[in-house]
């Protein structure tokens, strides 16, 4: 990740682009501490988050090895991610500057979940946004969900979340889901723009209306937030799902998921340890 | 395993984490740096899955007199660039408490002797409270012309209802360790010298019982009380301050304190 400034705008920029710019844990926790610094920062107005190379972000690393990584400490149980995750997202969205993200490729997953903590969304003609979760066996959790219920609403949000289809640029403008959509190469100068329009009017104001509406939207839905880590975590100990889901993408096949009707199958300790 | 502190003592034993406010001569008066340390603590509680009971309580003869409002305290405080203003204070102050609320283990507070504005709201966010009986709590903060906020309001208005939440701040009268068990504020009561076997006594209790369950069930409360309120919450750092720097009334109940004085506060026909 890099953080750079110029005058009162910082750029946050995901910076793996051998890996689509896909979450790892060293990632995700630098990303926390980036955000709750710039909370700390003045005279930075606006902060852009964006990705290096040809995608925003491919979502959180599911390789076999990215796995692994994940559950190594601070986070070396489901639980504790979800905890370290959804702090990520709390800090992105409650930020006391105001939030564009730059989405200058496909937004996937945490990709997705990144882009609607933001206040605005700028978006390249040739970006699209994937909940690809419930196909893997996994769920959208880390709170992730509420910011995209409240753009979207909830038909378009279960479109998303449960078929897992391809949003494109033009379609997300027309769903609110992107407030400018332009082509890649304007992509910069657009984000700048909007960035220089919204730190000249940046004032208490405009900081009580964020906190206004992230008040009325996202914060009003802490306590679901709350116990979804908990049932989330539970739900990836429960049934070995997530596990079958990541091994069918490696192999390439279809995943069989377990139905209430055939008995849940209890996770392994390796697999849970490799899983979910 | 012990961690190095200058203002606690956190210490590990077994399945238990005893945080001790470790600044007796201000009566465990919090400072700025003493607020991030607490933090650091929290930070290390929340990632560590041994332990699974945490007990706070206090050295010397207070559990915590609240903010260090002495003007050598407040310059530092306001001085320090990771929080230079109300807003900034409010917002980590509310993170920090958040972040102690939900902890993953069962905390309770072994509350020593006074406890005061951010003390008390450090042990309403606790599951359980024992109290020794020379014990009080106090909200002193409307005398000095300041509301009670950075998230210590609510988890007391969940204890106690707001009849008794208002008697609290708006007369900052004290609750003495008896009436706090019969306001709902104390889980038990108990003489000075037994704080520590009777709180040590309730977490046998509690280790007996399914860890996953307490801690779902703690979810469970925590979002239907605090957690409802983070709408709230989110408002409550622009409010306060805006509300410091409309009246002044924080700087004029300081002052006053330390002289010793009557304050005059802001009226809307000034």
């Amino acid at each position: 990740m890099a953080v750079s400034r110029e005058g009162f705008v910082a750029r946050v920029t995901l910076n793996r682009p051998e890996r689509r710019n896909a979450l790892d844990r060293e990632l995700l926790l630098v990303l926390k501490k980036a955000f709750s610094d710039l909370r700390q920062t003045p005279g930075v107005r606006v902060v852009v988050l964006s990705g290096a190379g040809g995608s925003f972000c491919a979502g959180v690393d599911i390789s076999e090895e990215g796995r692994r990584e994940f559950y190594k400490p601070p986070q070396q149980i489901e639980r504790l991610y979800q905890e370290n995750g959804q702090e990520v997202v709390r800090e992105l969205q409650s930020l006391p500057q105001v939030t564009i993200a730059e989405v200058n490729g496909p937004a996937i997953g945490w990709g997705t979940c990144l882009a609607t903590a933001c206040d605005f969304r700028v978006v390249s003609a040739e970006a699209f946004f994937r909940i690809p979760e419930i196909g893997l066996g996994m769920y959208y959790d880390v709170g992730c969900l509420y910011a995209l219920l409240s753009l979207v609403g909830p038909a378009q949000a279960k479109r998303m979340i449960m078929l897992g289809e391809d949003i494109g640029a033009a379609e997300a403008r027309s769903m609110r889901l992107a407030d400018r959509v332009v082509s890649p190469a304007e992509l910069p100068a657009e984000t700048l723009r909007l960035a220089a329009s919204l730190g000249a009017r940046d004032s208490t104001a405009l900081r009580i209306a964020k906190r206004q509406m992230c008040a009325a939207t996202i914060a009003a839905k802490r306590h679901l937030a709350l116990m979804e880590l908990e049932l989330t975590t539970a739900y990836y100990g429960s049934n070995s799902d997530g596990f079958e889901g990541l091994a069918a993408r490696r192999e390439a096949r279809s995943p069989v998921f377990a139905r209430e009707s055939g008995g849940y199958q209890k996770r392994t300790k390796k697999e849970w340890q490799i899983g979910g | 395993m012990a961690a190095s502190y200058q203002y606690f003592t956190l210490e590990k034993a077994g399945e238990i984490a005893t945080i001790t406010l470790n600044r007796p001569d201000k009566l465990n008066a919090f400072t700025l740096q003493m607020l991030f340390e607490f933090k650091n603590i929290v930070d290390d509680l929340r990632i560590d899955l041994r332990t699974r009971f945490v007990i706070v309580t206090g050295e010397g003869r207070a559990f915590c007199s609240g903010i260090d409002v002495m003007k050598e305290a407040r310059d530092d405080w306001y001085g320090d660039p990771r929080q230079p203003n109300e807003r900034i204070f409010q917002e980590n102050g509310q993170n920090i408490l958040r972040d102690w609320a939900n902890l993953h283990q069962i905390t309770v507070a072994a509350v020593n002797g006074p406890c005061i504005g951010l003390g008390l709201g450090l042990v309403t966010l606790c599951d359980f409270r024992v109290v020794a009986e020379n014990a009080y709590f106090s909200i002193p903060e409307t005398s000095i012309g300041i509301g009670y906020s950075v998230s210590c309001l609510y988890p007391l208005l969940a204890l106690i209802g707001p009849a008794q939440a208002r008697r609290m701040i708006m007369t900052g009268d004290r609750v003495t360790a008896h009436e706090a068990k019969t306001i709902g504020l104390a889980h038990s009561v108990v003489g000075s010298e037994d704080l520590m076997s009777a709180s040590l006594e309730l977490i046998g209790k509690l280790s007996t019982k399914g860890p996953t369950a307490l801690r779902i069930v703690k979810r469970m409360i925590n979002a239907v009380t605090i957690a409802q309120t983070a709408d709230l919450a989110a408002m409550e750092p622009e409010l306060v301050q805006a509300f410091y720097n409309a009246t002044g009334d924080i700087e004029e109940g300081l002052n006053a304190y330390r002289e010793k004085r009557e304050p005059r506060f802001h009226l809307e026909t000034d």
